[in-house]
């Protein structure tokens, strides 16, 4: 009995799936890199290995699908992938030959579905995702979308719709997605963030201030333990979500055993300037990352974060000094280990961070072969004369 | 937290402090950091390291991060300490409890067998396995080498031996064998402690000879008017007046006489023992003897009195010489008089020692620290009230009590092996052989590494205890045996038979973290003992080096596989001296020319011995068939690899491993590592490093060999 959480290695993008003990399948995000089709390539071939989890298990859909938002890094190559609703197109075989893969329940936050889209964009992916989620949401089916600004309201009133009869698809910040319970599978959805105000007050390109932003909690036996699951976001969404948390007297949804490092580790996300050595969090962005829990994870998806000279002159995430603010503070609360997908991932086999959440709490065995191990599974440099 | 230490100001480790290679492991180690660095009074460096365990689930007691202290104590038996440090952390067992909270109990053996494959990364290793096994309450129960519940007690009681015997109202008094171990003895009514037990007695009688009157054996012997007899009278009234308390209900007494028996004067020839059994009680013996004497005329007279007496003689049989001995066992005697040396007096070298004591075959010198345990007796020649003293002087004992020439006595040394101390082990003797039954790998590398004055043997079970090995260096020590392990190593890797040689049966059971016990009966122990004492005894005249293997297959049939052995050399480089036989270059040659004139190469497999700097190459692999190769290039493939290493482990339980990496160069070519080679030996040998070894790579261009380590 163990619900399991896979962060794969797709160098700095994002794609997680949570695997629950009753068999439910949520992907958030899907970046399938084309590199990661290739050998000797520590980046996973997300799709193969997506199709062979679930060939596994016997199914040919996700129970949920959730976008936190449209950036390529979390949707590159979906529409080769999923089996999208809205156009025949996406019915049939993949590039590949391959049956498409069926999203039971697609999530979306409101800012995929008004996103605006240019003429030369129309067959961009974000555009794609965009129509399948406007489709699904016009007819109604097979859709959940996060926060209820005035602008969707104004669009649906636009495409001949009533608000009032899609109430029961949209979730708003403070509250759980329907569909989940404790009881009834062991986890629960909380909607941390996007608010209405990020997309009533924005340009609705502006797609990272408006990300999914969950308090996933989980329950194995007695146990809880929280998942924060943040996706691309800047730190004033953070200190947003602390300061209205703690309002509403929702503290509890800021504790993690499990925290998602925001953008691949950039430093924006702590603060406003890098810092020389670390990055200095704004105070309340610190104080979400004392909310850790004791024996808790931090899990990066990106590339390597190496503790070399060079690594300080890099101006671009993943950030070694963002590391190091976050691995103090995990010290701090008395946690376990930053762990980031690329450094887990082996060339030889790639695989993702796989966390098992059971009743005796949160482990994670590594998959990445060392020493003999490696050397005996890999062709060694050209030897000779 | 718990201070453990004192802090230090220089946070420096100087290059001999035994704590340094462990620093160094730390910090190569991405789930060690060290906090800080400290001195501890007794044990000088202590790191304080964090160490991170993500396979432990978060909410156990024993926590996925964890502080530890981490030292070095030259006088304990394990060496490398590990302490943890966090206030709560739970009790659990392997923990030295008694002695220092905390303490973890990593290993069951000892660091002299550890130190060979003891590597600083093996121990932080080690430390995550504890971590985690305890965390989940496994310790025991999926780990075949340690034991149930482990509650410290250093020290230790043994019963007395006739406890169970012992007549109810018997005082028992304790002694202190030394500071750990007490012994429970008989005693007196002022010196004992309150013992309860319950018994059954029974009851043993000797054999009858033809005299049977007290008058008439003093008849036998004296003139009963000569004054010797009345001599012989008083002190015999001497002896008797001692047991003026004897127990009313006895009606027995028993003497023995011992007669010295001169044939030349002066010239003590041999003693004679008479035993005799009076049917009156020694109290009853002393009123008619005061009578006798008693108060004045003649005592002689007073003999009569005497007359009464019955008594029984006991014939006590005489015991054969040495040459008669050895005339029944068949030993020829001009081979039978030598002095060796044995190692290591366990279950199937006590075993092996007694059967040549009663053939009177070699004189010995018996080395071994270990004392007989109670779990012991199923296979040792020890009995029950041996428990408690040393295995040599148990040896010792069994050989005396063979045939008790005094002159014959075996000579012991209460201790480890130790290669300082042969001098003192071969002090005024001829030494024909050194032969090691210790079964661990610690004596006979050491015997490989010392000059001695003969050569040596080296003996041992499978742990299944169905089959035996042999080694046997050359007369001239040019094959030792730690070479000849090497060679035995390569034929369980490829011989057929070599596919269970090493299996175990049955579970070991457990008397204590360092106290396992195979799973034997008496039976194997027996037929190898008597397989492996004759073969040496037949065969110590062949001059040559040999290695044998001893199957019994499920019909009892024994089945000898002889290996042959190759004559080794050494390579120096860098630090390491690695071992190879020719039979590893053979193999090489045979590849090479298979291949030819492309070049080929494979895996090398040995094992390191970490105390000495030794490398030893068992064997060496055929290309796998994915490689990619032209006249003067070679990429080693992977097909097939890891079942064949796997297979390698599981066939030798993990002794030989991966060591490195073989490959040709052509004919007339230079052995030297070409700009290619350096690439490889680069990054393999970065690779190792979380291994804790170094990387070998052996080039042959048919005709020289280069052997490189980093």
């Amino acid at each position: 009995m163990a619900h399991i959480i896979k962060f794969y290695p797709v160098n700095n993008g994002d794609t997680t799936q949570i695997v629950l003990d009753n068999g439910k399948r949520i992907l958030i995000d899907f970046d399938h890199i084309k590199a990661g089709e290739k050998k000797d390539n520590a980046v996973i071939d997300l799709a193969k290995s997506l199709r062979d989890e679930l060939s596994a298990a016997d199914k040919d859909y996700f129970d949920v699908v959730a976008f936190t938002h449209n950036d390529e890094d979390h949707i590159r190559n979906f529409m080769d992938f999923f089996y999208l609703e809205y156009a025949d197109k996406y019915k049939g075989k993949t590039s590949d030959g391959k049956d498409r893969i069926k999203i039971k329940e697609l999530w979306v936050p409101a800012a995929i579905i008004l996103h605006e889209v240019k003429k030369d964009e129309l067959s961009d992916p974000f555009a794609i995702l965009r129509k399948e989620a406007q489709h699904r949401f016009r007819i109604g089916k097979g859709i959940r979308v996060f926060s209820k600004p005035d602008k969707l309201k104004n669009w649906l009133e636009q495409q001949g719709y009533k608000l009032e009869d899609r109430y029961s698809m949209i979730t708003n910040a403070g509250e759980t997605a329907r569909g989940f319970t404790l009881e009834n599978d062991g986890v629960e959805f909380f909607c941390h963030s996007p608010f209405s105000k990020h997309i009533d007050e924005n340009d609705t390109t502006q797609s990272n201030e408006a990300s999914l932003i969950f308090n996933i909690r989980f329950r194995t036996g007695t146990k809880e333990y929280n998942y924060l699951h943040i996706g691309d976001t800047e730190r004033f969404v953070i200190e947003d979500i602390v300061k209205i948390s703690k309002y509403y007297r929702k503290e509890d949804r800021l504790k993690w055993d499990i925290l998602n490092i925001p953008h691949h580790c950039s430093y924006l996300s702590l603060s406003q300037d890098k810092g020389v050595k670390i990055t200095e969090p704004t105070e309340r962005v610190k104080d979400l990352l004392l909310y850790g829990n004791r024996s808790s994870y931090m899990i990066c998806s990106s590339k390597e974060i190496p503790n070399t000279k060079d690594a300080y002159t890099m101006n671009c995430p993943p950030y070694i000094q963002a590391r190091n603010c976050y691995e103090k503070h995990l010290d701090e609360v008395g946690g376990c280990k930053f762990l980031v997908t690329m450094e887990e991932s082996d060339s030889l086999n790639p695989q993702p961070i796989e966390l098992k959440i059971a009743n005796d709490g949160i482990s994670y065995t590594s998959s990445k072969k060392k020493g003999i191990n490696k050397i005996i599974n890999t062709y060694p440099p050209k030897a000779g004369l | 937290m718990i201070e453990f230490g004192q802090p230090k100001e220089e946070k420096d480790i100087t290059a001999n402090d035994p704590m340094l290679v462990l620093y160094e492991a730390c910090l190569s180690n991405p789930d060690f950091s060290v906090i800080d660095i400290r001195e501890h009074e007794k044990y000088g460096t202590v790191l304080i390291v964090d160490c991170i365990n993500t396979e432990i689930p978060s909410a156990k007691e024993i926590r996925n991060k964890e502080r530890l202290a981490l030292y070095y104590n030259p006088q304990s038996s394990n060496k490398h300490h590990v302490r943890v440090l966090r206030d709560d952390f739970p009790r659990t067992i392997h923990q030295y409890l008694g002695i220092c909270v905390g303490e973890l109990c990593l290993y069951h053996d000892t660091w002299n067998t550890r130190k060979r494959t003891w590597t600083p990364e093996f121990h932080l290793n080690r430390i995550k396995w504890w971590l985690k096994t305890a965390s989940e309450g496994k310790l025991a129960i999926n780990d075949p080498l340690l034991e149930p519940v482990y509650v410290t007690g250093s020290k230790k009681l043994i019963l007395a031996n006739s406890f169970f015997t012992e007549k109810e109202d018997t005082y028992y008094r304790l002694d202190e064998v030394n500071p750990n171990l007490f012994k429970m003895e008989v005693g007196n009514e002022c010196d004992h402690i309150d013992v309860l037990h319950f018994e059954v007695s029974n009851v043993a009688h000797g054999i009858i000879h033809g005299v049977t009157t007290l008058i008439g054996f003093f008849g036998s012997m004296y003139d009963v008017s000569d004054n010797m007899a009345s001599i012989f009278l008083n002190t015999l009234r001497d002896k008797l007046s001692k047991y003026g308390t004897s127990n009313e209900n006895t009606k027995l007494t028993i003497i023995i006489i011992t007669v010295p028996a001169i044939r030349e004067a002066g010239e003590l020839n041999y003693t004679s023992n008479y035993a005799f059994i009076l049917k009156i009680s020694a109290k009853e013996l002393l009123q008619k003897i005061e009578l006798a004497v008693e108060p004045s005329g003649d005592s002689m007279d007073s003999f009569s009195v005497l007359e009464a007496v019955e008594l029984e003689a006991i014939q006590l049989l005489e015991k054969p010489s040495i040459g008669q001995i050895r005339l029944y066992s068949g030993i020829n005697e001009h081979n039978a008089e030598f002095n060796g040396i044995v190692i290591g007096l366990g279950s199937l070298g006590s075993n092996i020692v007694s059967i040549w004591s009663k053939e009177t075959w070699g004189k010995w010198t018996l080395i071994d620290n270990d004392y007989i345990k109670p779990h012991n007796i199923a296979r040792h020649i020890a009995k029950s009230y041996n428990i408690g003293k040393s295995k040599v002087s148990v040896v010792q004992f069994d050989h005396y009590s063979n045939y008790e020439y005094e002159d014959s006595l075996y000579r012991t040394f209460e201790e480890s092996f130790h290669e300082d101390r042969v001098k003192e082990y071969v002090t005024g003797l001829d030494i024909r052989v050194f032969i090691d039954i210790s079964t661990s790998n610690d004596v006979p590398r050491s015997l490989s590494s010392i000059e001695l004055p003969s050569r040596c043997i080296s003996t041992f079970l499978s742990p299944s205890g169905e089959n035996s090995v042999l080694l046997v260096e050359d007369s001239n020590r040019k094959i030792r045996l730690d070479s000849l392990e090497c060679q035995y190593y390569r034929a369980v890797i490829n011989a057929r038979w070599g596919n269970e040689f090493l299996s175990t049966k049955n579970k070991p059971v457990y008397g204590g973290c360092r106290d396992i016990t195979a799973i034997i009966p008496q039976d194997l122990i027996s037929i190898h003992s008597a397989i492996i004492s004759r073969a040496i005894r037949l065969e110590l005249d062949d001059l040559n080096a040999r290695i044998s293997i001893f199957m019994l297959d499920n019909s009892c049939n024994v089945h000898r596989h002889e290996i042959p052995v190759s004559s080794c050399s050494v390579y120096q480089a860098n630090e390491w001296s690695v071992i190879i036989d020719d039979g590893v270059i053979v193999k090489i040659k045979k590849y090479r020319n298979k291949y030819y004139p492309n070049e080929t190469g494979g895996i090398v497999l040995g094992y390191h011995d970490q105390y000495t700097k030794k490398i030893y190459v068992v064997d060496v692999s055929d290309e796998p068939r994915d490689s990619i190769s032209n006249r003067t290039s070679f990429i080693r493939g992977v097909s097939g690899l890891q079942n064949k290493l796997n297979d390698v482990i599981e066939r030798t339980k993990g002794e030989v491993n991966y060591i490195g990496e073989w490959h040709s160069h052509p004919n007339m070519c230079s052995t030297k590592p070409s700009a290619d080679d350096q690439i490889i030996i680069h990054q393999l040998k970065d690779e190792l490093r979380c291994e804790g070894i170094p990387f070998l790579m052996i080039i042959s261009n048919g005709e020289d060999m280069d052997i490189i380590v980093r």
